[in-house]
Formats: C-alpha cells, sequence, structure tokens
C-alpha cells in the first residue's frame, strides 16, 4: 500500500509539472488589447495610418472619377482596362469599388483604434506635458485623416451634397470605435447625407483644436495649414461659402504657398515632387516605399522612351482650353508623341506623372507622390465660394487672375462677372487640376452633365455611344458608385445605390 | 575432477543441512496460461530469499521452499502471480496474460488495450507483410487500396513526398483533413510516413468512428492512424534478419497522347493553311521529316531504369525481463527525372522494454531519421521537367545540329537554351541549380508502467517528437541563362513536439461473467516550430559556393509559433459474458488555438456491441464463426488550422511612413474562435461464414459542425474578412470489406480481399442563412444541399459545325456562344471522388507466394492545367506540341467536331477537366520462402525468402493527363509524375 501512495503523488506531480500555458502569442506581431499603451506605441500606428495616405490619393483612386468624366478618350484595342468605367458598365463587383470601400475604411478602423488609444492614455494622465502635446497631436491627425477618409467615401459613394436634400441623401455608415465582428446584425445602415457630413465637420473640429503644427511648404504631415484646407474643400461641397473662403483665403493670404510661374521649376516640381505650392504631400523614400503607379492607363505601360502605348488620352476640348504657347501647365503637362500601340499615330498625352527618379532605379514605375493639397486650388475654391455667395465677382475675378497670371506668360488681367465668371472659373478647374481626380466631383457639385467630344485624332479613338461618343446627363445615379457587392452580402443593413442591381 | 566433485558433494551436504534447519519442502508444478498451455522458462521463486528456478519445456518446475512460504512466478507477457504453499509438494499455476504483450491484442486509444474481437469501434488494421517491402519511401503508399473508406493519393512522384491522406471523405472545408496520426501512443506528425523505416512497423490501425476516436478528441475528426512498431517477443527465439532489394523505377503509364513531328506540321498547316506556300517554313519540315527528327522529349528528361534499394537489418528478441528490437535501414531512390532529384534515408530504431519488478516496468522507444534529398521545381514553372516534356516541339532537338559535308546531319551536344525559343536545357539547369534538403528527425518516448495492484495500471508517458531541417539551394555562377545566378539560399527549420500523457487503468471482472475497465488521463502537449532563411548573392566561381562566401543578403526571415494542448479524458468499457459491451469515451481539450471565451471544448461517444455468436443458440450453430453487431455514436473536433494564432487580434509592423516603422490592424480577434465538430454514427455488422467467408459491413454518418470559415465582413469594420465557425456539411457513406477464402488446404491458400467505400458530401448550412456562396476565380461554389467539391464552371456544348466556335450551355440549357460568368453552373463533376476502393488476391503453395494489390477510385474529376498548352494553339502554336486529338480542329463548316477553329480563345470550361477515375496494380510481388528443413541444414540460417516485387505495374483510366493519381487538390499542373518500380529482394533470418 505504500507503495500506492508513493505512485499517486509521483502521477499528480507528473500531470501538474507537465500542464501547458494555454496563451501563445506569435512572435511577429502584438496582441491587438496589448497594442497601444504608450506614446511609442500610438507613434508607431500614426506611422501606419499615415502609409496608407500614400495608396489612397494615387493610382486608380486619382485616375477612375476623371476616367468616368469627360476628360479622356480611351483609343482603339485600349484593351478594356478600367473600361467598366470608361463606358458605364459597372456592376457591384467591380474591383476598384471594392478596394476604394475596404480601403478607406481600413484607414478609418486604424483611425478609430489611434483615437481611443491615445484618449485612453491622455486620461491615464500619467503622461508628462511633452508627451501630452504628441499624444494630442496623434489624436488631432487621426481625426483629421478619419475626417478626410469620410469625406473620400462620400465623393465615391454618394451624390452631392446639397443643403436641400441632404436629409434625404444617404450617405455611408459613420462608424467611431473599433470593434470588428462576424455578427451582421450589428453592422450599421447608411445615416443621411448629412449627419455623414456632421461627423467630418466634427472630426475636423477637433483637427483644428489640436494641430497646431505651423504649415510648410511640401509638409509631409498634418498641418495646422491641412486641416485648413480640407475645411475649405468641404465647406465648398457643403455650399457653406462664407467659410470656404475665409479659410481658402486665410491660405493663399499666409504667402506661405507660392504659385510657380516658370515651366521649368513647375516641371520640375512635378517631376521631384518638390512644387512650393504644395501644402500636404504624402511622403515615399524609395523604390521600396511607394503608393499606387499613375499612368499606366494614361501612357505608357513599359517605362521606356519611346515605347509610349496609351490607353486613354486627353480630349481634345479639354487640350484646347489652354493657351498652348504661354502656358505652363500645357507645357509641363502634356507631350505630343508618335504612337506604335497599340494605335499608331500622334498623340498628345499626359505626362504630368512621369515618375520621380528618387523613387525607381532603372525604368521609371510612374509613382510621384500625391500633391492631395496645392495653394492653387484655394484659389479657385475661394472664386467659386466667392461666385456663389453672390455680389463678389470682383472677388472671384481676382483669383481667378491671379492664378492666371501666374500660369500663364503675359496673362492680362480681364474682369469677369456673371455666367460669363462661372464658365471661366469651371474652365480654370479643368486647366489647373486636371488629372488631380477633381472632375467627377465638380461635375456633381455643379450638376452638370456631359457629352465626350471628338477626339485628338478621332482615327485612333475608340469609337461608339458608350466610348467616344457617350453623354451623360446631369446628376446621372452613375456618377456615383455602387456599394460593392461584398459589402452588400455581408452587411443585411446596407442600401445599394439608385441605379445599380442589388447583387 | 575428483575434487570438484568433492566440493559439490560438501556444498550439497551444507545446503541440504541449511535447508533441513529451515524445514524446507521440495514443491514441484506447472505453470500454464489461461488457454491451459505449459508456459516455457517462467522464472520461479521463492519468496523472500535468491532460491529459484525456471520451468521447462513442459512448463514444469520443482524448488526447494519453507513449506509455509510463498513462490512467485513471474515471465514477460504474463502478470506476475504469487501463490502461497500452505505445504503442498505440487501447485498448478495459472498466469494470466499480461494485456500489453497479448497478440490478438491491440491497443488504439490508451491504456492496455482489448482483444480485437471486443473492441466496439471501427478499426482497420493493415499487418506488416503489407508494408515491408513496398519500394516506396512513403509507408503511406503501401496503404492505398487497402482500407474502405480510406483514400490515398501519391500525388508527387518526387522520391521524399508526402501522400494526401483522406478517411471517409472531406469533413472540413479549410481545416486540414488529414488524420491523426499516433505512433506507440504518441501523437506525432504526418511525417511519420516519410520519416519510418517499414520494416520497423508491426501494424497499422486505422480509426474510423467516434467510438475509438473520441478520446483523442479535437484533433480526431478525420480519424485515428496508429502506428505500432515492432517489439521483441516472449517466448520466441532471438532473430536476426537481414532484408536487401534492388530495382529500378520508370514513369508509370503515360496518358497524353502528343503529336510526332509529322503531325505537329500537318496541324501547323491546317491552322495556317499559307504554311503550305511558305518556301521557307517547307524547307524546314523537308530537313526535319528528311532527317528523321522527332525528338522524344520525355525520353530526353526522364529515366527509365532509376535505381531504387532498400536494405535493413534488424535484431528481434527476449531475455527473461527484457524484450528488445534494434533495427537500422537504408532507402536510395533516384528521382525518375534525369535532374537532379532523389532521397537517400537512414533509419535506427530501438525499442525496448524491461520488468524491474513485479510492480514497475519500463520502456523506450527511439527513432532517429536522417534523410537527405534533393527535390526539382514542379508545378506551373517553366523549370518542370513533365511541363516541358508535354509541350516541347518534336520537330526541335536539344542537341545542336551538325551538317556534315556530305548533306548528312550529326548531333552535337545539348544547347543550354534553345534559341528556337529561349527555353532553358532542364538536364543542364538542373546540373547548376540544386536544391539540396537534409532531415534529421527524432522519435523517442519513454513510458513508466506501475502494476500497485492486480488490475490496477498507472502509466507515465514522456515523448518528443521533433526534427531538424536544413535547406541549401545554390544557383551557380557559370549558369548564365539565369539572371539571379550565383546565388546560395539556406533555410533552416526546427520543430519539436513534447508531450506527456499518463494514465490510470483499473480492470477487474465479477465472476468472471461481468468484465469492467475503466481508464482516467492527462495529457500535454506543445509544439514549437521556428525557422530561419536568407539568400546570399554575389558568387563569383562555381568553386566557392557557400553560403558565407556571398557578397550580399536578400530576402530574409523568420519566426518562431508555439501551441500548446492540455487535456483530461476517460474511457469505460463494460463486458457481459463476452456478449454484450459497452463503451463510453470523453475528452476535453484545451488548447492555446482558438479564442479565450471557447479554449476547452468537450467530445464523447459511446458505443455498443452485441456479439451474438456468443449467445447460447449460435453457439452450436457452425457455419456462422463470427456474428456481431456495433453501433457508436459520438464528437470529434478538428483544430487543423492554419495558423496557431487565428483567435487573436493582431496588429503587424509593415506599414512604413517617410522612413518610419509603423503598425496596422492585421487580424480580427474572435474569442468565440473554436474548433470545428465531427459528430459520427457508426453501425457495424461484422460476420465470417463457413470459415471461409468474412463480411463487414459498415454505414456511417458524419455531420461536421462549426466548420471555420473566412468570414467576409461588413468593410465598415475595418477588415474584410475574419474566420468564423459558420458552415455544416454532411458525409455519408457505405465502407464494405470482404473476405473469402477459396482454396484453403494444408499447402495451398488462395483468397481474394477487396472493400468498397461510397461516400456522399453535402454542405448542409451556410452561415447567415445564404444557400449559396460561389467562387468563381476558383470553379467553386458552395451550396446548400450539394457536395462542396464540384466543379462549378461554363459547360461546353460542343462546337458549332457551322462556324466553329465553341458553344455553352446557358443555365437553361440552350446553346450560348456568349462566354461569361453568368452562364458557370454545376456540371456533374466532382473533384473528389464518391467511391473508392481496392481489392487483393493472395496465393501461396508451399513456400511460392504471389500478392497483387488493386486499387481504385471512381468519379473523380481533375482539372487538366497542361492543356493551357497542349490544346492552346491560337496562343502556343509554333512554340507548344499539341495533343493528337487536336488534329480533329473545325476547319470547314459542316465538321462535326469538338475542337473549335483555330483563332478561338482559349476558354476555362469543363473541356479542360477530365475524368481522373483508375484502377491501378499497386502492387504485385511473388515470393518464394525455401523450405525450412532445407534451410535448417545450413546451421546458421533460420529463414531465407526471395521475391520480385512491382510497383504501378498496370492502371486503367480514362484520364487525359499523364497520371491520374497527380494532382493534390482538384488540378494536375506540372506536378512529378509517379512512377513504376520493379524490385528484387531477398530476406534472411539467423
Amino acid at each position: 500500500m505504500k507503495n500506492i501512495k508513493t505512485i499517486l503523488i509521483i502521477a499528480a506531480a507528473l500531470i501538474t509539472f507537465s500542464a501547458c500555458s494555454l496563451d501563445k502569442f506569435p512572435d511577429n506581431a502584438i496582441n491587438t488589447e496589448e497594442a497601444m499603451e504608450s506614446v511609442a506605441d500610438c507613434e508607431a500606428f500614426r506611422n501606419g495610418l499615415y502609409s496608407g495616405t500614400k495608396g489612397v490619393f494615387t493610382g486608380a483612386y486619382v485616375y477612375v472619377p476623371d476616367l468616368q468624366a469627360d476628360l479622356y478618350h480611351a483609343v482603339k484595342n485600349f484593351g478594356n482596362f478600367q473600361g467598366a468605367w470608361y463606358h458605364y458598365s459597372v456592376t457591384t463587383s467591380e474591383g476598384m469599388a471594392s478596394s476604394a470601400w475596404f480601403g478607406l475604411y481600413s484607414i478609418i478602423s486604424n483611425a478609430n483604434f489611434l483615437i481611443e488609444g491615445t484618449q485612453k492614455l491622455l486620461a491615464a494622465g500619467t503622461l508628462d506635458e511633452a508627451d501630452t502635446k504628441t499624444v494630442e497631436l496623434y489624436y488631432g491627425e487621426a481625426c483629421y485623416l478619419r475626417a478626410h477618409m469620410y469625406y473620400q467615401l462620400c465623393c465615391y459613394f454618394c451624390a452631392d451634397y446639397d443643403p436641400d436634400t441632404a436629409e434625404e441623401f444617404l450617405g455611408v455608415p459613420v462608424v467611431l470605435e473599433y470593434a470588428p465582428t462576424g455578427d451582421s446584425s450589428k453592422y450599421p445602415s447608411r445615416p443621411t447625407l448629412q449627419a455623414t457630413y456632421d461627423q467630418i465637420l466634427a472630426d475636423l473640429a477637433e483637427a483644428e483644436k489640436y494641430v497646431t503644427v505651423a504649415g510648410s511648404v511640401g509638409s509631409a504631415y498634418i498641418t495646422a495649414d491641412v486641416v485648413t484646407a480640407l475645411q475649405a474643400r468641404v465647406a465648398l461641397m457643403m455650399h457653406d461659402y462664407d467659410t470656404a473662403l475665409l479659410k481658402a483665403k486665410s491660405l493663399i493670404d499666409s504667402g506661405k504657398y507660392r504659385l510657380v510661374t516658370d515651366v521649368r521649376t513647375f516641371a520640375d516640381g512635378w517631376t521631384n515632387d518638390n512644387l512650393s505650392e504644395t501644402i500636404w504631400q504624402a511622403a515615399m523614400t524609395g523604390p521600396d516605399d511607394l503608393g499606387n503607379a499613375f499612368s499606366y492607363f494614361i501612357y505608357n505601360t513599359s517605362g521606356k522612351e519611346g515605347e509610349d502605348n496609351p490607353q486613354y488620352v486627353p480630349e481634345d476640348w479639354a487640350l484646347n482650353l489652354y493657351d498652348k504657347e504661354n502656358d505652363i501647365r500645357y507645357q509641363s503637362w502634356f507631350d505630343t508623341r508618335n504612337i506604335t500601340t497599340p494605335v499608331v499615330g500622334t498623340l498628345t498625352l499626359l505626362v504630368k506623372y512621369p515618375g520621380n527618379p528618387k523613387l525607381y532605379s532603372a525604368v521609371t514605375n510612374y509613382v510621384n507622390m500625391p500633391k492631395i493639397f496645392r495653394i492653387s486650388e484655394m484659389y479657385l475654391i475661394a472664386a467659386e465660394a466667392a461666385v456663389n455667395k453672390g455680389g463678389q465677382d470682383l472677388v472671384a475675378s481676382k483669383y481667378i487672375n491671379d492664378l492666371r497670371a501666374a500660369r500663364i506668360a503675359g496673362w492680362k488681367n480681364t474682369d469677369y462677372s456673371g455666367d460669363a465668371l462661372v464658365v471661366e472659373l469651371r474652365q480654370e478647374r479643368v486647366r489647373e487640376l486636371f488629372g488631380e481626380g477633381h472632375r467627377m466631383n465638380d461635375l456633381k457639385r455643379w450638376h452638370i452633365g456631359f457629352t465626350r467630344s471628338a477626339g485628338q485624332n478621332p482615327e485612333l479613338v475608340m469609337p461608339g455611344e458608350k466610348y467616344a461618343g457617350l453623354s451623360m446627363e446631369a446628376d446621372s445615379p452613375l456618377f456615383v458608385w455602387p456599394i460593392p457587392v461584398d459589402e452588400m452580402q455581408a452587411n443585411p443593413q446596407m442600401t445599394q445605390n439608385p441605379g445599380y442591381t442589388n447583387n | 575432477m575428483k575434487r570438484i566433485r568433492l566440493f559439490f558433494t560438501v556444498m550439497v551436504m551444507l545446503l541440504a543441512s541449511v535447508s533441513a534447519f529451515a524445514q524446507n519442502i521440495t514443491v514441484s508444478g506447472v505453470v500454464t496460461d489461461s488457454n491451459d498451455q505449459p508456459v516455457i522458462g517462467a522464472t520461479v521463486m521463492v519468496a523472500g530469499t535468491q532460491t529459484g528456478t525456471s520451468t521447462d519445456a513442459d512448463g514444469q518446475f520443482k524448488v526447494n521452499a519453507p513449506s509455509n512460504g510463498q513462490l512467485i512466478v513471474s515471465i514477460i507477457g504474463y502478470a506476475t502471480q504469487t501463490v502461497d504453499i500452505n505445504g503442498k509438494t505440487f501447485i498448478a499455476i495459472q498466469v494470466e496474460e499480461d494485456a500489453e504483450f497479448l497478440d490478438a491484442t491491440i491497443v488504439v486509444g490508451y491504456g492496455t488495450g482489448q482483444k480485437i474481437g471486443n473492441i466496439v469501434g471501427s478499426v482497420t488494421t493493415v499487418s506488416s507483410d503489407e508494408i515491408a517491402s513496398r519500394p516506396s519511401a512513403n509507408i503511406g503508399d503501401a496503404l492505398q487500396g487497402k482500407v474502405a473508406g480510406l483514400q490515398i493519393f501519391n500525388t508527387s512522384g518526387e522520391p521524399q513526398s508526402s501522400v494526401s491522406v483522406r478517411l471517409r471523405g472531406e469533413s472540413s472545408l479549410n481545416l486540414s483533413t488529414a488524420p491523426l496520426y499516433i505512433l506507440d501512443g504518441v501523437p506525432v506528425s504526418s511525417d511519420v510516413f516519410n520519416s519510418i523505416s517499414p520494416q520497423d512497423i508491426e501494424n497499422i490501425s486505422v480509426l474510423k468512428d467516434a467510438s475509438s476516436t473520441a478520446i483523442y478528441g479535437s484533433r480526431a475528426a478525420n480519424g485515428v492512424i496508429f502506428i505500432s512498431t515492432k517489439k521483441g517477443k516472449q517466448g520466441e527465439k532471438p532473430s536476426v534478419s537481414f532484408r536487401g532489394q534492388y530495382g529500378i523505377s520508370m514513369l508509370t503509364n503515360y496518358n497524353m497522347e502528343m503529336m510526332t513531328s509529322e503531325q505537329l506540321f500537318q496541324f501547323e498547316e491546317i491552322c495556317v493553311p499559307e504554311l503550305k506556300f511558305d518556301p521557307a517554313y517547307q524547307a524546314e519540315k523537308a530537313f526535319v521529316l528528311g532527317n528523321g527528327i522527332n525528338f522524344d522529349w520525355t525520353d530526353y528528361l526522364f529515366n527509365d531504369a532509376a535505381p531504387v534499394l532498400q536494405a535493413d537489418a534488424s535484431i528481434r528478441g527476449a531475455s527473461e525481463k527484457t524484450n528488445y528490437y534494434v533495427s537500422l535501414g537504408y532507402y536510395s531512390e533516384k528521382g525518375t527525372a534525369k535532374a537532379n532529384s532523389g532521397v537517400d534515408r537512414f533509419t535506427f530504431r530501438t525499442n525496448l522494454d524491461t520488468q524491474v519488478t513485479d510492480w514497475l516496468k519500463f520502456g523506450a522507444n527511439v527513432a532517429l531519421t536522417y534523410s537527405g534529398y534533393q527535390t526539382i521545381v514542379t508545378g506551373w514553372y517553366t523549370q518542370s521537367p513533365i511541363l516541358q516534356a508535354v509541350t516541347a516541339l518534336p520537330y526541335k532537338s536539344p542537341y545542336e545540329i551538325i551538317y556534315n559535308p556530305d548533306g548528312t546531319i550529326s548531333w552535337g551536344d545539348p544547347y543550354e537554351v534553345y534559341p528556337w525559343d529561349n527555353m532553358i536545357d532542364l538536364n543542364k539547369y538542373y546540373e547548376k541549380n540544386t536544391n539540396m534538403k537534409e532531415n534529421l528527425s527524432l522519435m523517442g518516448q519513454t513510458y513508466f508502467l506501475l502494476t500497485p495492484m492486480k488490475g490496477l495500471t498507472i502509466r507515465a508517458q514522456q515523448a518528443i517528437d521533433g526534427y531538424d531541417y536544413k535547406g541549401e539551394a545554390i544557383n551557380y555562377p557559370s549558369y548564365e541563362p539565369f539572371s539571379a545566378r550565383g546565388r546560395n539560399s539556406q533555410a533552416f527549420e526546427r520543430y519539436y513536439q513534447l508531450s506527456s500523457t499518463n494514465t490510470v487503468e483499473y480492470k477487474t471482472d465479477i465472476n468472471k461473467k461481468h468484465f469492467f475497465a475503466a481508464l482516467a488521463g492527462h495529457e500535454s502537449f506543445i509544439r514549437h516550430t521556428e525557422s530561419f532563411n536568407a539568400t546570399g548573392t554575389g558568387l563569383t566561381d562555381d568553386r566557392i559556393v557557400n553560403f558565407g562566401s556571398t557578397t550580399d543578403i536578400s530576402d530574409w526571415a523568420g519566426g518562431t509559433s508555439e501551441c500548446a494542448f492540455n487535456s483530461f479524458f476517460g474511457n469505460v468499457n463494460y463486458n457481459y459474458a463476452d456478449r454484450y459491451f459497452l463503451d463510453a469515451s470523453v475528452r476535453t481539450d484545451g488548447s492555446s488555438l482558438f479564442g479565450k471565451n471557447h479554449r476547452y471544448a468537450t467530445f464523447y461517444s459511446f458505443g455498443g456491441m452485441w456479439k451474438a455468436k456468443s449467445e447460447p443458440f449460435l453457439q452450436n450453430v457452425n457455419w456462422v464463426n463470427d456474428l456481431s453487431l456495433s453501433v457508436s455514436y459520438g464528437t470529434t473536433g478538428n483544430a487543423g488550422l492554419n495558423s496557431w494564432y487565428e483567435s487573436l487580434g493582431l496588429v503587424g509592423a509593415g506599414p512604413k511612413y517617410n522612413g518610419k516603422a509603423g503598425w496596422a490592424l492585421a487580424q480580427v480577434p474572435n474569442a468565440d474562435l473554436t474548433w470545428e465538430t465531427v459528430a459520427t454514427l457508426n453501425v457495424r455488422l461484422h460476420t465470417r461464414l463457413w470459415d471461409r467467408l468474412t463480411l463487414g459491413l459498415e454505414f456511417y454518418d458524419r455531420l461536421s459542425s462549426d466548420l471555420l470559415m473566412e468570414l467576409p465582413f461588413s468593410g465598415t469594420t475595418g477588415h474584410a474578412s475574419g474566420m468564423g465557425n459558420i458552415a455544416e456539411m454532411k458525409n455519408t457513406g457505405v465502407d464494405l470489406d470482404v473476405e473469402l477464402d477459396l482454396v484453403h488446404t494444408k499447402n495451398v491458400y488462395w483468397g481474394v480481399r477487396a472493400n468498397v467505400n461510397y461516400n456522399k458530401n453535402k454542405i448542409t448550412k451556410l452561415y447567415q442563412g445564404l444557400d449559396e456562396l460561389a467562387f468563381p476565380d476558383y470553379s467553386l461554389k458552395y451550396q446548400v444541399g450539394m457536395p462542396s467539391s464540384l466543379v462549378y464552371t461554363q459547360v461546353r456544348a460542343g462546337v458549332d459545325p457551322q462556324d466553329g466556335a465553341p458553344m455553352w450551355y446557358d443555365l437553361n440549357g440552350n446553346l450560348t456562344k456568349t462566354y461569361s460568368d453568368d452562364i458557370m453552373q454545376f456540371c456533374g463533376m466532382d473533384t473528389n471522388a464518391p467511391w473508392s476502393g481496392g481489392f487483393s488476391t493472395n496465393f501461396s503453395w508451399k513456400g511460392l507466394g504471389i500478392n497483387a494489390d488493386f486499387s481504385w477510385i471512381g468519379e473523380r474529376w481533375i482539372f487538366i492545367n497542361e492543356r493551357y498548352y497542349t490544346m492552346n494553339p491560337q496562343n502556343l502554336l509554333f512554340s507548344s506540341n499539341f495533343e493528337t486529338k487536336m488534329l480533329d480542329i473545325w476547319q470547314k463548316p459542316g465538321d462535326v467536331t469538338d475542337i473549335p477553329k483555330y483563332g478561338t480563345q482559349f476558354y476555362h470550361d469543363t473541356a479542360r477537366f477530365s475524368n481522373a477515375s483508375f484502377m491501378r496494380l499497386k502492387n504485385l510481388s511473388v515470393s518464394y520462402a525455401f523450405p525450412s528443413e532445407m534451410i535448417q541444414k545450413s546451421k546458421v540460417l533460420s529463414g531465407l525468402k526471395i521475391y520480385l516485387t512491382a510497383r504501378n505495374l498496370w492502371t486503367v483510366t480514362d484520364f487525359a493527363g499523364y497520371d491520374p493519381e497527380v494532382g493534390a487538390s482538384n488540378a494536375t499542373s506540372g506536378m512529378y509524375p509517379n512512377s513504376r518500380q520493379f524490385v528484387f529482394g531477398a530476406e534472411l533470418v539467423f
């Protein structure tokens, strides 16, 4: 019997010693619950958040809305690259709609996580003054980025904001905390467009409070000026012309960001991403740190000189808006070249994003750092706000003239008013912002449609009423992107946009 | 001599006097086993003394002992007995077999095992002689076609390759469908099939139903493969045996019928009629045909006599207290591809058990395996030999043509790069681009067995299963066609699993009528894996290619993962009069793999068996030798996740900004994540009639629930998807085993065996009430009520005879020429075979034995990716060879054919699938064992056997790809083709 006792003790000991801990964690990732505990953690998430800006302001995020509009013609044999957007055959499973939806919300969720983390850290009251400042800045930046991403979502997935209809149209779901779940009953529905914009304004107000870093030319980070610039852009969208004018004017008047006036500096600024008029530019440091390539569809897929094979070329009417002899924009951004594929002939191509030599080693990859805000846009916002306020045609004219004086050699100031002023303003937006992804939003805001015109060389562009001959009515529901099918299937609370079958 | 005799006389007298003093008596007796057979060599000791003796050939003994003393009888294989003398001079002692050593006993699960006929669960056992001599590095290959419901595919002919194993259909959509492997009671990884020497295996049991597997809990959803290695046997003469075998490998039946030079010219002229008037083309054609150039690329790239050899030696036996089995083995096989591929493997094993005292026993099994193997690129790459063999142009030759002055030609050296298409010569490529791998694996276990009282067994087992792997890929600097030359890539991997298993078991009976056994146990294990790899570049000379001589490092990576399980389990079984059996098991598993809220789960099973033959009313029915019916129900789990951290919310490093490192949310936390559960109902009928016919029929119903899937999330969560336990699926089927002894006389035996499985799979539930979920890119759709592996694609409806355009069926069954995702549909093709089985026949006459094993599967469809080359002239005319059936290409209105006109886009549709049903003569062997009278004359040998074995000798299939077995999931695409072996061997026993 002594044996048994001994044996039982040994057995009990064996079990006790052999039990393993069941809490195991990977060595290449951090448990989410423990990932936000210090200022350094906040900073890592801040870098992660900023990293996202390299992607969502480049490539298809920028050119797809332009392809939807009247800036480009597809050439023959264009291979239907992003063709569904161009000829309005978009379905709910279109790739870019899905990329934008999931991509932008992914940044929002990281922003939410950082906002919660910074708030918790600040509430704990354990930080010294310097750290408090830093964490507050991160909080403000996260609020800003959340606002900007919601604004981008509205641009892609919502109708134009009009104060009269903003309570009727749908916005995008507003999610303010990071709480991912597979429980579809907990997924949010779409609030009104008004509610979505209210959230954007609220976040911008927080950003204004905590991002007090003074602006600087080409800043890689969000500054007080960046917040102001987005406030101006959003205010114009919301028909809040007083604010739009006020904010745009304050940036112009600061004198910090100078419009470039000579063609060499201008072309160099676009190639090497060092424009003196940039308020915020997402930073990329080298060939292994890139955003999306821009111009694959616009002019060249091989990157080699003499091998241009554009899928899309600028429409003639837009090119003809420029004073081709004197406008530094035309001279910097467009180039007439002989093409052998996919068509043979001479075409004028957009060469606005030639690729920054710092970002490739041998052959260009057509990656440039996105200039998310430039001071010239503020001139255009100020002018448009002034026109819409009424009785300020002279103010508006002045902003247009100031911009043109910088861009066009020998420009003589001209005062515009009434409808002529509106036409001038709208044309100037095309000239100044060509290829920067604003055109579709402008058409929505101005409630106008378009008809694609004859091509630069009608022999070389895709003919037919779905292509070069396409006509779209004002406020077409198809200007608005579809909610992607993956979202529709996953989220029973989701409402599809008009004009798309719900599958 | 005299002195010695004197000395002994004195000694005997002294002893006698001592005995007299202690009132000793002479006790004689006999030791028998439970069958009343004498037990030879048992030790009979007088308790408390060093006095003792052994039983003789009749089991008898004689010993002097105190009349009031005790005798202790012990022998390995039997429970030790203590008997009171009580003055008796003759004692008959019956010893009971120690269950650990019973021949007819197998251990499936924990504890000391049960008699095979008493197991309630569904267990099929394959014995060693069906495995040992197979010319394959992977013992799984030998199981093919042996067990009803066990589908095994040798998905590659690479000598060191794994097999795909699936039991009773696919029980999971995304998790592992591989069974749990247990080696001598220790859970091990599936690598065991490659690292164990076949000669070391005593038997392999396949555990199919819940009653036999629930005790393994969360890892047993796909069944359990229980491997027992050999042990020394008490009562058997120690034996030393040697086995040597040598043979050759070649490709198996090669089913792709490709064009000859002449046919290919003809075909090219059909596609491009202008070629008939193209002088350059015609000159080339005349040259090729005139010189009889019709190059056999398969022969160029593959060997038809690659050597395979095997040599084993083992010693097996037992002494009084200890039994042992020691072996070493060598296996070497060259791949059929001339490109350098092959394996050299050394195996060492020692199995040892010893009875220390009457209550303590311990043992150790230790096996070491070293494998060095060379692999080549397979799959969808230009370096894949089979792809080149299939697609290379027969009117071109890798050898440079030398034009002789007399107008004839002769052949020079092979090109390094073929000038006509810039493809590389693979034989040369693999000389200068090597990929050597080395694996050292260790499987070791020790156990202590305590029997403090009769019927009570306490067992503590500790084990390690691990490997250390190194891979070295070298791209020699002198190999110019490869831009990344001068590289040395190193990969290191280390894995181990430490486990500890402790059980307490108690067996008893009441009046030999009610038999009870109860077992409780605990098991813990931890798995650890780590890896590191890096690529060095900048080597400049073929003579210095070591890693240290590289100048730059790129592509480095490394990491560690760990997971752990803690489990408690129990089993009770009861049997009344050998007639009624009940069995119940329960296991609670805790695992680090799963979410905080669902870390522990419990699995259970109940089973019952009625052994009708034991009933009085059947005992005298002579033509029924055996009849039993059993039913079991229970649950098991599947924890075969790809990552060990799926339940955790994770933040990953990676995104950087402005030169600074950043983090981002990477994985959704799911504290509820848990294992998949499979609930199995199993009904089994087993009978043997007329002492000739054995029939086993089983019906099963396996419901898999909580299936893990990547669940699409609302983008508003910040994630596109997350893992969730969300679907249900069912496998229902029948296993049938038949064994028939056709002739069974003293000298002649001829018998046949066959097994068949039919399995029906269907999805019964998807998440959120969805009826279907399509993955068009993968030709897959999950639909409630339909099998999970049905091909979902466009259905080809032939070719319009009028214009040669391909046609498809739309969803209403009408013909359409518009190819789109909208006409994707189920087309009745399943990539998992619902039918499978095997049959074998054994014939023996005196020492001569003939054995043939067939295995087959039915109604499996495979996507032939090679057809992108072999049936796609629109993209690849002049750069690829084509299947001869392409000569039927549509040419003019009115042509009725399945091949669309030249210039038609190549579509992904049912025309790229082929029925991969096959029947394969897996093994044919002829052996001769020399008669023992003859052998024994040698005084040295006690057995000699020679044999000839052919593997994969004959295959019947309609499959249009090169091999129906190659194709891991549902496609063949440039995989290493299977091989056929002819082997001669001899086995010597001393």
